[in-house]
């Protein structure tokens, strides 16, 4: 295994680590409160996680085998899992009474649906139909979505703490947190989109790995620390670190 | 002209009252305040609507080169409490506030 190989799989493992830990916990929360959307954030986590782990399953096979083919149909399908519960999520939490929110939702799950069941990966000089590309560019609405919407939530939890309108706290800063998380998320998925577009249409090399691991370990990070901020954080409640 | 039956309407009427502002500009000149202050007009309380007039308005009629603006604001955030108004319903933002706060517990 050479030194980048072995670089991508500890990126790939923290990644995986983080997204099951924050998913399970959530899971628990949300089997206490009986409430939908620790429900689905839990298992947009867990799903992610699961996803993740397929692709890297997908990676040790042999290409072509039908091994690697379910290992991939195995990721797509969990990575749909994470992708419309994320969807559910930014509709329930943020916009349930509006109707573009509903249609965005529905519309996106049936598009996003369909990923497990396309053509494999493309390769330079293949013809690809433009639905490919329809689900595969799907794939960053809704973390763009959840990403701008916990944004916007938390730049308005800091305006309202400023005038004694909300408690003073870390949330704002976990919410922070948590929309780097989406945003970087959907980041990973553009990027490897755009490496595959490139390939078809350019024949451009990417620097794909190092690059998605790099982000990958972003994720990971902001994750943990929103949902485990450090006890420093914790002590000064209010300060934002 | 109608009594307001919301508080965003029942602002920008007194604002109107009181200063070369129309209604719509009035509304408008409310609406921001709330933006600013990180509220959801169509869920702003009667306490959250006194502190923006209070802290936050006075600047913005100052901007709108509105004289008195200080005076104008301490009068209308005292009338509130009497303001027959609907109360509203809880907007997104306290759902939002109650969803973090478990999640982030």
């Amino acid at each position: 295994m050479s030194s980048l190989q072995f670089v991508t799989l500890i990126a790939s493992v923290l990644h995986i680590g983080a997204c099951v830990v924050v998913g399970v916990r959530l899971l628990v929360l949300a089997r206490r409160t009986r409430e939908v959307p620790e429900f689905l954030m839990g298992t947009s986590f867990v799903a992610a996680g699961a996803a993740l782990f397929f692709f890297l399953v997908a990676l040790g096979r042999e290409p072509g085998s039908e091994a690697a083919a379910n290992a991939v149909f195995g990721a797509r399908a969990m990575l749909v899992v994470s992708l419309v519960t994320v969807l559910l999520l930014a509709w329930r939490v943020f916009r349930p009474d509006v109707l573009w929110a509903r249609i965005l939702v529905i519309g996106g799950s049936l598009v996003l649906v369909s990923y497990p069941f396309l053509d494999a990966t493309p390769a330079e000089g293949d013809v690809v139909h433009p639905v490919y590309w329809l689900v595969r560019f799907g794939q960053i609405v809704p973390y763009a979505w959840a990403a701008s919407e916990a944004y916007l939530y938390q730049r308005d939890l800091r305006r309202r703490q400023r005038l004694g309108l909300a408690p003073e706290g870390l949330l704002a800063t976990q919410v922070m947190l948590w929309s780097v998380g989406l945003g970087v998320s959907g980041l990973i998925y553009l990027w490897n989109t755009l490496a595959i577009w490139t390939r078809v249409h350019q024949g451009l090399a990417l620097p794909v790995t190092v690059v998605t691991s790099i982000l990958g370990l972003v994720v990971a990070v902001t994750l943990w620390l929103a949902f485990f901020p450090p006890a420093s954080w914790r002590g000064d409640e209010g300060a934002t670190p | 002209m109608s009594v307001p039956t919301d508080l965003v309407s029942w602002v920008a009427a007194g604002l109107e009252d009181r200063t070369s502002m129309n209604l719509a500009q009035s509304r408008g000149t409310v609406r921001l305040a709330l933006r600013q202050s990180g509220l959801d007009p169509r869920a702003v309380t009667v306490p959250e609507m006194e502190v923006v007039l209070r802290r936050v308005m006075p600047r913005e009629l100052e901007i709108r080169a509105i004289a008195d603006g200080d005076s104008i604001c301490r009068d209308l955030a005292s009338g509130l409490g009497a303001a027959n108004v609907d109360t509203p319903a809880p907007g997104r933002t306290s759902h939002a506030d109650s969803v973090f706060r478990r999640i982030f517990s």
